[in-house]
């Protein structure tokens, strides 16, 4: 069982997770202010209810991509959010490729995009994507191949 | 690619400056539940604590005002308003900085649209005795506490699949086809009244119309001609209706229409609600009117 039972153990958890967590809200959101908003509400969700207690390290992971999506998807959905602000406006160190790809995926619909990153960068498979999405396994592999496909054809389209 | 995709994702970091800020937190919330507790600790024998909406930002409609309030009959007539403003046909209108949620969009997993707009429409007039509310396409989404939400009566429509509002764990949500309130009762303030529908749940003709619109320019790069046009099909059919019984039997109705239209921001958000950061821009608002 894993506790947050001490400041200690919660900037573990900090040091741990919150990249990742910058990561994801950043991939549906794909801005560094309201990703970073992101952040704090998803740690503040987590400390608001560390009385409670994860399986193990692999639930509490879950769990917190779970609640990034969640808070994400919900930011995104309000009219009234931050403008877009293009990567190139900040200071990711992208080389011509990265910052390519990473214009690349934001053509894409964010269900691909989410799928996308829990397969290739976390490397879930496609059954833990499911659990973790709470979608058939299926639907997963769909959204999987036609992300990739999408992809694929956007590159393609680019460097006709 | 493989290889590029993750090397892209790796230089996406979050800065120690903020990682500490995130560390903060921890004291921050311990200090927070102390505070809680001795305020809880305080209030608990005076009275419940009302529950209160989690509305994030700010009004989008846009009111037209009349000076004249439609009378039907010498003592019996009713108004609608929005924010105090009176609804009209009349095309004179100025925008409203009231603080409210306005409402919300997303794709959907079958490539459409669902939406939540809210309905800040408020019935009033004399010798009125029910007030009914009724829609022909969506449905009203009332959210709130589990008691003041049950109070409400009406036909309640098929689930639709919508983006929420009401952010207060302990929330509940009804969707209703057509509702009706005792013009004395009203709706209590702990509640959330908008108007939702998705596209998955429309026939194949109408879902043709989305087939022109970029949904995913209009979303995600804020293109509000895009916005505009689907907000316009997503309203399109929608025929809201406000009929009121009068205490002598008669009844009165009234049409309201949506229209949308693309404005300033600095024309319709309050100070408050302008971020330092933004600059003016493109912002696309819904007006409420009578239909004639």
């Amino acid at each position: 069982m894993l506790h947050i039972e001490t400041n200690e153990d919660y900037n573990r958890i900090v040091d741990a997770y919150s990249d990742m967590i910058f990561r994801i809200a950043y991939q549906i959101l794909y801005n560094v202010h309201d990703s970073e908003d992101i952040i704090q509400n998803v740690f503040i969700k987590l400390l608001k209810q560390k009385d409670i207690c994860f399986d193990n390290e692999k639930h509490l992971k879950s769990w917190l991509i779970r609640v990034t999506i969640n808070n994400s998807l919900d930011c995104k959905k309000s009219f009234f959010r931050r403008s877009m602000v293009s990567i190139e406006d900040y200071d990711f160190p992208f080389e011509q490729e990265e910052q390519s790809i990473m214009e690349e995926l934001y053509e894409l619909p964010v269900k691909y995009r989410t799928v996308l990153y829990l397969y290739y960068y976390e490397e879930y498979t496609i059954r833990e994507i499911a659990e973790i999405l709470n979608k058939k396994q299926n639907t997963v592999n769909s959204l999987l191949t036609r992300g990739r496909s999408r992809l694929k054809a956007i590159m393609e389209a680019q460097y006709e | 690619m493989n290889k590029t995709f993750k090397s892209a994702y790796d230089k996406i970091v979050l800065s120690d400056e903020k990682k500490n800020q995130l560390k903060g937190l921890y004291n921050i919330q311990e200090q927070k539940k102390e505070n809680t507790m001795k305020k809880f600790r305080l209030i608990k024998p005076v009275a419940a604590v009302a529950v209160c909406l989690s509305i994030a930002l700010l009004a989008s409609v846009t009111i037209p005002k009349s000076p004249d309030a439609a009378k039907s009959k010498a003592n019996n007539y009713f108004t609608l308003t929005a924010y105090a403003e009176e609804l009209s046909s009349n095309n004179q209108s100025k925008y409203n900085e009231s603080s409210t949620w306005g409402g919300g969009m997303c794709e959907t997993d079958e490539d459409g649209v669902a939406f939540n707009f809210e309905f800040p429409i408020k019935c009033e007039g004399e010798n009125i005795d029910t007030v009914t509310y009724s829609i022909n396409h969506g449905a009203f989404q009332i959210s709130g506490n589990k008691e003041a939400v049950s109070a409400i009566q009406g036909e309640k429509s098929e689930y639709l699949n919508t983006p929420g509002t009401f952010k207060n764990k302990d929330a509940v949500f009804e969707q209703y086809r057509s509702f009706t309130l005792k013009y004395d009762e009203k709706l209590s303030d702990s509640i959330c009244l908008d108007i939702v529908d998705t596209t998955d749940n429309w026939s194949e003709v109408e879902r043709a119309q989305l087939s022109d619109i970029d949904i995913h320019d209009a979303f995600n790069n804020g293109n509000c001609e895009s916005l505009k046009k689907l907000s316009d099909i997503l309203v399109k059919n929608m025929d809201i209706k406000c009929t009121v019984k009068y205490k002598d039997g008669t009844t009165d109705t009234k049409n309201i229409v949506i229209t949308n239209s693309i404005a300033k921001s600095s024309e319709v958000l309050n100070e408050v609600e302008k971020r330092p950061e933004d600059v003016d821009f493109d912002i696309v608002v819904r007006t409420y009117s009578i239909k004639e």
